[in-house]
């Protein structure tokens, strides 16, 4: 339904492509009938000007059959290509506009194929449909009658190699599909462990684990063989048994032929065109065959993206305050919020209350998975409480317009995201125009300079997607320059020094605590040293709040918060070890 | 996933178009290709064996078919002739009267057409002329035997061609695994992962594919093709003139429509992966995205991109899209070409209607076997191309054999005293990494190295496990030069934990059991409990039997290393290598675990990277390297109390 609700667009060039199927066919089927009528009336009775006339009609026909063709070919691509075009247009914005709820829901490598080879696939057979599932139909029902028309009395044999033909490909489909999917399995297996040769090859060679190792893939290599054998043999029956079943057609029609010719009911060239006639039928039945034999993959495509695309978007924005009241000394207030994953079983975070004033600095601790993320993406209203209410300078951020909020925010996520680009298109991203001297600060807040500047091209150097030119540490400072370059008011530190060695730690954590000394600051951190000096401590435990509050107040009442602070060293400690 | 394995499928439907980068050597990467298929010779003369006979029979089938038309069409005029003749004959005339004299004699010979005058020789009035059944009976019946037989040779040759097809298909699989092997580990450095993957996996697909095309296709094509000449031929000159007129027109279409739809079809697999990268850059950096109201720029960017696959995408599925509507019109031009000029010769008796439809036949079955041959160079480059990376891939330069191979035998012989002396060594030979290192390691003893990223710390690890050898200078094992060694002694020797984590897909059980696959159970289970993850481990759905799919996100980097720390305890080893090893397990497990560790690393010589400084205080030794030179060295309290690099470095953790 939905397909069909998406080529009605196109409905002009679809009537046109019809009709242009039909002229097609039409005209395709005319050349058995005149050159029956050569036969018939020009050599059987001696007649050269019929040959000729006829002859010239055959040619005026073909041309316009190949005109025909040409302009289906044109207006088939045309469709279909723009059919994939709109459709990878509204996946991707579909997928834009998602809440990290619904982006969730699917992996992003899956989403990832589903907006490029999904829409490939179905792009191919679309177009296939297009020029053979519409134009078959109508050449194989055109070549059953008009076979009929020239010869009543052999019209049954073009039955027989029908079902022949169908049988055989219905039987090898039926053996073959499953294994089909064996072979895509193996195949995928065989690459599988090639990945994992590659990449463990020192683990491999330092356990000195090369002989199994290398006995697995064989195992698969040997298997994948014995499938494609088999497969291929089966395929292989189908090209001998098509052949064989049209010459025996034709066999057939001029040995049952011939007796209607004996008692004067058919005509020499009338079985010579039924001939062709029957030729066009089978061929046309075969390619509707092999339009079931591909469809089902682009169906499956289909789903893929019909599956994004019917995700229904949990928040409208329409209409929401853009205002953000920037005077409220309240900056962020949790009120009871919880949130669990739509496909949850617990509260990723559990009731979580705090109140944050403007210039305070807000810390979060606690294990992996215990749920710090997940708050500051509710802060950002990438996601949404399930209960509770969060409020942003004062107003709720249900009601509030979600861009105008990150407007407000500096976020530096955990796992540093490089843009290809230049490292100044970084720092713009994505619509800025930041002076060089901006730039250059900010780099320096980032403890950056050093080693951009130590490039060729300086800030104008460009990086690869997803940077891989650049070292763990030097991506996670570019993310930091973008995210300071600016002050936005409030800066939020996902877990951002991890990557960075204690000494490069601590000169960022000094500059930006003089460059932005009354911005509000939010730190996610598994080092008890970063976050020592904040006003508000979070100590998050699956989810919820084990304690809240400076560190020396936690140090007094918070279990979890004393463990944490034990198993990394304090500085008495280091001072007892000095003495 | 990387681009390679989600490449589209637009390019071999059908197998006529194909993408591929041009050769640079096609006579070289083909004459290697040829010599595997050489190995073949009696399978290869048996397909050639074999298709020739069924070819003879396929273009022998229509000439034969037509002379049954034309033994048809002649019974038929005898017939017409007789029913018009003789019932307007006088009595008198006695029956044993042939027709041929009674037309040359009367007014039919202006009414019977002259050249079917002579069909009348042998017609007489007392016996209606009949079609001669038995005869069409017999030709019939013969041709579907030859049919039969043809199906049959047919589907043998490709019974043959498959398996061989398939066996050099795999034999160059299991070289290439082979291969994997052997190579040096500066090779894994240096090449990027998805090309090295892609030679292994997609090039060999190719060649599987375009093999079988090339070994049954073509040569039936070609073969076929000059049946039908020949065939044609023997029937008429003419006509195959004119048929054959068509030919030169398709191989140039077609050759004209592959070069062209292959220009687009090359730049829409441009664009498919610039939208790829695009597509992947924006989702896996989502929140990013989101965090900086981007996603009307990236719009915009991806509606650009999207506008111009669009262009060349609809421009190469016209392009491929018009090679069958174009030979099936050049098939209808040569239908009609035959069908005219058929007519005329007929009249003028230079060819009978059966041979006209002989020539139908063949102009219909040469069609699909001309389009094969006006993309035989496609399939050709197609081929070549990935049989080049292929064989580039299976000749590199494998790992140096050593002149002098020392097999430990036994792990006791081993006292693991390990000594650097002069060491030196770089990865190119622009850039010497470690300049001259100089340690003596005692059996026993637990030796750390610390200093900033790319001082040359896992380089030590690399000359160690002898995945490099050094350039200058020796690294010797209770006194001998580890390269008198052979490597396998060396690593079965070492034992060591990696900051990269690497699981395989497998159980859990299998995964700690790595180095000893058949280490008793109880033993797995008794290293998790220590480590601390047996808890984590029966959370989940199979308990120690969990199959780690492609899927790991169930584990996290943390537990992910736990299970390699797991896999060392299990390895019997001499020496213990932890580089990064608790790096991402977070501090409160990690001070759970610090006895197993330190259960681990006893009685070994053990060398310990770690950023975290409180991991290595205990060791007996802490070398502090900064750009491949040791800057200091010493115990914990030694180091601090010179209050230099160390210092500075260890007191940075506290700093406000």
């Amino acid at each position: 339904m939905d397909f069909l609700i998406r080529i009605k667009k196109q409905w002009f060039l679809l009537i046109v492509l019809f009709l242009a199927i039909i002229i097609q066919a039409v005209s395709n089927l005319q050349l058995p009938n005149l050159m029956a009528n050569i036969v018939n009336n020009g050599i059987l009775k001696q007649d050269n000007s019929v040959i000729t006339k006829t002859g010239l009609e055959m040619i005026a026909i073909s041309l316009v059959a190949g005109i025909v063709t040409i302009l289906i070919s044109w207006i088939a691509a045309k469709i279909s290509a723009v059919f994939s075009r709109d459709l990878r247009h509204d996946l991707s914005s579909k997928i834009e506009g998602f809440s990290l709820n619904e982006f969730n829901k699917f992996s992003s490598a899956s989403l990832i194929t589903r907006t490029t080879n999904d829409i490939q696939q179905i792009q191919n057979v679309f177009v296939m449909i297009l020029r053979i599932a519409l134009f078959s139909p109508v050449m194989g029902i055109g070549a059953v009658y008009y076979s009929y028309i020239s010869a009543k009395s052999l019209s049954l044999i073009i039955i027989l190699p029908l079902i022949f033909i169908t049988t055989i490909i219905i039987i090898l489909l039926i053996i073959e599909i499953p294994k089909f999917n064996v072979v895509q399995t193996v195949t995928d297996k065989l690459n599988l462990l090639a990945k994992e040769t590659i990449t463990g090859i020192r683990v491999i060679k330092a356990f000195n684990n090369e002989e199994s190792d290398k006995e697995k893939f064989e195992e698969q290599n040997k298997y994948i063989t014995k499938l494609n054998i088999y497969v291929n043999r089966l395929s292989g029956l189908i090209q001998p048994s098509v052949f064989f079943s049209i010459n025996v057609t034709i066999i057939l029609i001029i040995w049952i032929g011939a007796y209607a010719i004996n008692n004067n009911t058919l005509q020499i060239g009338d079985e010579m065109a039924f001939m062709q006639y029957a030729l066009l039928a089978i061929s046309s039945f075969l390619m509707i065959t092999m339009v079931f034999v591909i469809s089902p993959r682009a169906i499956v495509s289909w789903r893929r993206i019909n599956e994004v695309l019917k995700t229904p978007v949990t928040l409208n924005e329409t209409g929401l305050d853009k205002s953000i009241d920037k005077s409220n000394n309240k900056a962020i207030v949790f009120d009871s919020v919880s949130y669990m994953y739509p496909s949850g079983k617990e509260n990723t975070v559990n009731n979580i209350s705090f109140s944050l004033n403007k210039g305070e600095t807000l810390a979060i601790i606690g294990s992996t998975g215990s749920g710090k993320t997940t708050i500051l993406k509710l802060i950002e209203k990438i996601i949404f409480p399930t209960s509770g209410h969060i409020y942003f300078y004062g107003k709720d951020i249900m009601q509030l317009d979600s861009n105008s909020i990150r407007n407000e925010i500096g976020y530096m996520t955990q796992t540093p995201i490089i843009f290809s680009g230049t490292i100044r298109d970084n720092l713009n991203f994505p619509y800025d125009n930041f002076t060089d001297e901006q730039i250059h600060k900010a780099l320096d807040i980032a403890q950056a300079s050093e080693f951009v500047y130590s490039l060729k091209n300086g800030i104008d150097t460009f990086l690869a997607r997803g940077g891989t030119d650049l070292s763990g540490g030097q991506k996670q400072r570019i993310s930091i320059a973008r995210g300071v370059i600016k002050n936005r008011g409030i800066l939020i530190f996902d877990d951002t020094f991890s990557a960075l060695d204690f000494k490069t730690d601590l000169n960022l954590r000094k500059a930006i605590h003089s460059e932005f000394p009354n911005t509000t600051k939010i730190i996610v951190s598994q080092r008890v040293a970063t976050i020592t000096g904040a006003e508000h401590i979070i100590v998050l435990n699956q989810g919820s709040i084990d304690g809240i509050g400076t560190h020396d107040y936690l140090l007094e009442n918070c279990e979890t918060y004393k463990e944490i602070v034990e198993s990394q060293l304090t500085l008495d400690e280091v001072n007892n070890n000095i003495s | 996933m990387d681009r390679q394995q989600r490449q589209p499928m637009g390019g071999n439907r059908m197998g006529f178009i194909n993408i591929s980068q041009k050769p640079t050597d096609f006579k070289k990467s083909m004459s290697k290709l040829i010599s595997y298929l050489a190995l073949y010779k009696i399978n290869l003369a048996f397909i050639a064996l074999l298709s020739i006979f069924s070819i003879i029979i396929a273009v022998a089938g229509p000439k034969i078919l037509g002379n049954i038309t034309t033994s048809i069409t002649n019974s038929y005029i005898q017939i017409q002739g007789y029913d018009n003749i003789v019932p307007n004959l006088p009595k008198y005339i006695p029956s044993n009267t042939s027709l041929y004299n009674i037309i040359e004699k009367s007014s039919f010979k202006n009414e019977i057409p002259s050249n079917f005058i002579n069909l009348f020789k042998n017609v007489y009035i007392k016996q209606k002329p009949q079609i001669d059944f038995g005869y069409i009976e017999k030709i019939a019946l013969i041709l579907i035997i030859l049919y039969i037989v043809n199906a049959i040779f047919y589907f043998l040759q490709s019974w043959i061609a498959i398996s061989l097809t398939q066996s050099v298909t795999y034999k160059l699989r299991a070289k290439v695994s082979e291969k994997l092997y052997k190579l040096p580990l500066r090779y894994f450095d240096t090449v990027p992962y998805g090309d090295i993957l892609s030679r292994i996996t997609n090039d060999i697909d190719t060649l599987n594919q375009s093999l079988n095309q090339t070994l049954t296709q073509i040569t039936s094509s070609v073969l076929t093709v000059i049946g039908i000449v020949i065939m044609m031929i023997t029937i008429n000159v003419y006509m195959t003139l004119i048929s054959l007129l068509t030919i030169p027109l398709s191989l140039f279409v077609i050759s004209t429509i592959i070069k062209s739809s292959q220009k687009y079809f090359k730049t829409q697999q441009e664009l498919l992966g610039e939208v790829n990268g695009l597509v992947e850059e924006s989702f896996s950096g989502f929140e990013t995205l989101k965090a900086y109201n981007a996603e009307e720029f990236i719009d915009k960017k991806f509606t650009e991109l999207n506008d111009s696959l669009y262009i060349t995408s609809w421009k190469s599925q016209f392009y491929s899209g018009l090679m069958f509507p174009i030979i099936n019109f050049i098939g209808n031009i040569g239908y009609v070409l035959v069908s005219i000029v058929g007519g005329i010769l007929a009249i003028r008796n230079a060819i009978s209607i059966g041979d006209i439809q002989a020539f139908i036949q063949y102009i219909n079955q040469m069609n699909q076997p001309v389009a094969q041959i006006g993309n035989i160079a496609g399939i050709l480059q197609t081929t070549s191309a990935s049989a080049e990376r292929v064989f580039e891939f299976l000749e590199l330069e494998e790992d140096i054999k050593n002149i002098d191979e020392i097999e430990i035998e036994n792990l006791d012989e081993i006292s693991a005293n390990i000594s650097f002396s002069g060491v030196k060594f770089g990865y190119t030979e622009q850039k010497e990494i470690i300049h001259n290192f100089n340690l003596e390691v005692k059996s026993g003893m637990k030796v750390a190295i610390v200093g900033p990223t790319g001082a040359g710390k896992t380089t030590l690890v690399n000359l160690l496990m002898r995945f490099y050898d050094p350039t200058g200078g020796e690294i010797l094992l209770d006194g001998i030069n580890m390269k008198r060694y052979t490597k396998k002694s060396i690593r079965s020797i070492i034992g060591m934990v990696l900051q990269d984590t690497w699981v395989f897909t497998g159980s859990i059980r299998d995964n700690i059991a790595y180095a000893n696959p058949t280490t008793e159970f109880e033993k797995i289970k008794s290293i998790a409990k220590l480590i601390q993850i047996n808890h984590f481990i029966m959370s989940l759905p199979d308990g120690y039997d969990y199959i780690i799919g492609e899927n790991t996100s169930i584990l996290s980097s943390g537990e992910k290393q736990l299970i390699t720390i797991a896999r060392a305890f299990i390895q019997n080893s001499k020496i213990l290598i932890l580089d990064e090893a608790t790096s991402s397990v977070d501090t409160r497990t990690e001070k759970l675990i610090q006895s197993a560790m330190e259960k681990l690393t006893e009685g070994r010589t053990t060398f310990v990277i770690a950023h975290r400084l409180s991991t290595i205080k205990s060791s007996d030794i802490i070398i502090v390297l900064n750009n491949g030179d040791v800057v200091e060295s010493g115990n914990h309290n030694e180091l601090i109390d010179n209050h230099g690099f160390y210092y500075n470095l260890y007191m940075s953790q506290f700093d406000e």
